[in-house]
């Protein structure tokens, strides 16, 4: 890294040290959890400090230095590894109407078999890796927005000040990132054969019984 | 004393994420759980929410042992 932030005081140094460094372990793991690479991940948390010391003036409440070294960190790894797929797809989130939502349940329970939740069955049958791929392949913003929800536990409320959006977008785009990611999960189910492209096995046979 | 608001499985479906998140209002998870007390539907999608959440929340790292940010980690201890 570059030399010191030199416009800093001594003091204004040490509390800058002080808020960082406790702090750089949440930095690693999200953003190993956003790039899933250790080396993207030390360039993004190398990226991050830079602009961290860079902006530390801004800094007005010390209390929120988390929420506001992650908004750095999501902001470096949205705008460094996004596609401009991705852009396109972003301007959904002011559109009028939303792109229909799929739902795995949907897909995947059968009321008529009030014996079973062949649904959850087919959950365990993923293992851990099979969710980070799922993850992996959603554009950034969603990959970010699910992370920061589902794996590392935020509230809306949090999530909001992070990626200094309003808790409704962070809503929105919740539901539309899931809505994603359940799609991917089902594909990987038929990929694997443990759904047929019409929902579970036993489907099948619910149909031709009938 | 106030009663809670019947819903129907369209309303209950709205409600369910935040459900899920425990991020509703306490008078919007009366109505849902009410709601889930006499539909089964429902209540095996909450399930299934709540089991895919838990799946997710699974995946969160532990690097606290990792040598990562070797470099990034000099630099602020020198300041």
């Amino acid at each position: 890294m570059e030399a010191p932030c030199t416009k800093y005081s001594p003091e204004e140094r040490k509390q800058l040290k002080e808020t960082i460094l406790p702090l750089l372990g949440d930095l690693e793991r999200v953003g190993l959890e956003l790039c899933r690479s250790p080396q993207q991940t030390e360039e993004l948390v190398a990226e991050t400090v830079a602009k961290a010391c860079e902006k530390f003036h801004t800094l007005r409440d010390h209390s929120k230095a988390k929420q506001w070294l992650l908004r750095i960190l999501t902001n470096q790894f949205i705008s460094k590894y996004r596609s401009k797929k991705t852009r396109r797809e972003i301007t959904y989130d002011e559109a009028s109407e939303e792109p229909e939502q799929f739902s795995l349940f949907d897909e995947l329970s059968q009321p008529v078999f009030w014996w079973g939740n062949p649904e959850q069955e087919v959950i365990t049958k993923f293992v851990d890796n099979d969710f980070r791929e799922a993850i992996g392949l959603l554009n950034e913003e969603s990959r970010t927005i699910v992370i920061m929800c589902d794996v590392e536990g935020y509230s809306y409320d949090e999530i909001a000040s992070i990626m200094d959006i309003p808790v409704g977008t962070v809503r929105s785009r919740l539901s539309r990132a899931r809505s994603e990611l359940q799609k991917k999960l089902y594909n990987h189910a038929i990929d694997m054969g443990w759904v047929s492209n019409r929902g579970v096995e036993q489907r099948t046979t619910a149909d031709e019984n009938e | 004393m106030k009663t809670n608001r019947e819903i129907d499985c369209r309303e209950a479906l709205k409600l369910i994420a935040a459900y899920v998140d425990q991020q509703s209002t306490k008078s919007d998870s009366k109505s849902l759980e009410k709601h889930l007390e006499s539909c089964r539907h429902c209540f095996d999608r909450v399930e299934f929410e709540k089991m895919l959440k838990n799946r997710l929340k699974g995946l969160k790292l532990d690097t606290s042992s990792s040598e990562m940010s070797t470099e990034v980690r000099r630099f602020l201890e020198d300041l």
